[in-house]
Parts: C-alpha cells; sequence; structure tokens
C-alpha cells in the first residue's frame, strides 16, 4: 500500500466515529434533532465515500458519493415536509 | 506531496469532528444544523483540495469539484427548508 492510499485509509477510519455521532442522535432524539443528525449524516457520509474511493482505488466508486449528494437533497426536503406539517 | 494531502486530509477529518461534537454538545435543532452546515463547507473545501492534490486534475477531481459546489448548494437550499420546518414546528407545539 502507498502512503497515499494509507493516507485516504486513515481518514476514511477517522471520518467512522463522527458517522457514529449522527447515526446515534438520529436513532435516539426527537424529531427536530433527528432531521439535523441526519443532514450531518449526508455531509460526513458524502466525505466518507471520496475517501472510499481513493482507499479502494476505483475511481468510478465517487459516483456513489455524488449519488449521496443528490439523493440527500429531496431525502431531507421530504422530512422537512413531513415534520413540517404531519409528524 | 504527502505532506500537503496529510495536512488537507487532516484538515477534513477535524471539520467532521468538530461538526460531532458540536452535534453533541449544542442544545436546539436549530443550531445543530450549523454543524451539518460546517463539515459541508470546511470538509468538502478540504476534500476537493486533497482530491486535487492526490490525483490532479482527473476526472475524479473534477467530479469532486462538482461535488463540493453540489453540497454548497443544496446544503443551503437544505438547511433553508429544514430552518423553516423547524421554525414552524416549534410554533405549532408551543
Amino acid at each position: 500500500m502507498t502512503s497515499e492510499a494509507t493516507l485516504w485509509t486513515a481518514a476514511a477510519l477517522a471520518l467512522v466515529p463522527p458517522l457514529g455521532v449522527g447515526v446515534l442522535l438520529c436513532c435516539r432524539r426527537s424529531e427536530p434533532m433527528r432531521l439535523a443528525a441526519m443532514q450531518f449524516i449526508v455531509a460526513t457520509g458524502t466525505l466518507f465515500l471520496v475517501a472510499l474511493s481513493f482507499v479502494l482505488d476505483e475511481a468510478s466508486s465517487i459516483d456513489l458519493a455524488l449519488t449521496c449528494a443528490f439523493l440527500g437533497l429531496p431525502a431531507t426536503l421530504l422530512f422537512a415536509l413531513f415534520l413540517e406539517r404531519w409528524l | 506531496m504527502s505532506i500537503a494531502l496529510g495536512i488537507l486530509l487532516a484538515l477534513m477529518v477535524a471539520a467532521a469532528w468538530l461538526g460531532a461534537i458540536g452535534l453533541l454538545r449544542l442544545r436546539t435543532a436549530l443550531a445543530r444544523l450549523h454543524c451539518a452546515t460546517f463539515v459541508a463547507v470546511a470538509g468538502g473545501l478540504a476534500t476537493t483540495a486533497a482530491v486535487f492534490v492526490g490525483d490532479g486534475a482527473s476526472s475524479r477531481a473534477w467530479k469532486s469539484l462538482g461535488l463540493m459546489f453540489m453540497l454548497l448548494i443544496i446544503g443551503a437550499a437544505t438547511s433553508h427548508a429544514l430552518g423553516r420546518a423547524l421554525v414552524t414546528r416549534q410554533e405549532a407545539d408551543k
């Protein structure tokens, strides 16, 4: 493994605990807090997937990060609409 | 080059950790929204710079740049929608 790959691997591993914090808050708090935690997970998860594409050394896997960021918009808007009107 | 890459990746990780600490420490949901936006902006900038340093001007690097712009634009739009929903919810709960 090259030194660059090691750096990307370390960065990807270091992003796991913040993701875990987001998931934990998503599971345990009230709905508004869950919404903020979900937004945090989308941002951190996107960064994690970018780092993962370098760890896997697969250039096309950055599309996963693009998809995550792109799908985060309708998901968050839908959740916000539900929170505003029905939850 | 590895040193620059290491510094940029450390900045990305530091942004994510700061956001996570803020998510745990701040009290209201509106305040916690700032943590997500901070991670998207600071982490996104550092990640894109790291990708350009590590990969050069490759297609992956350009996709990463597009990703950062998407995070900025989508993050602004979703933060606005979430803030509005949270305020509406708070007023309804009073």
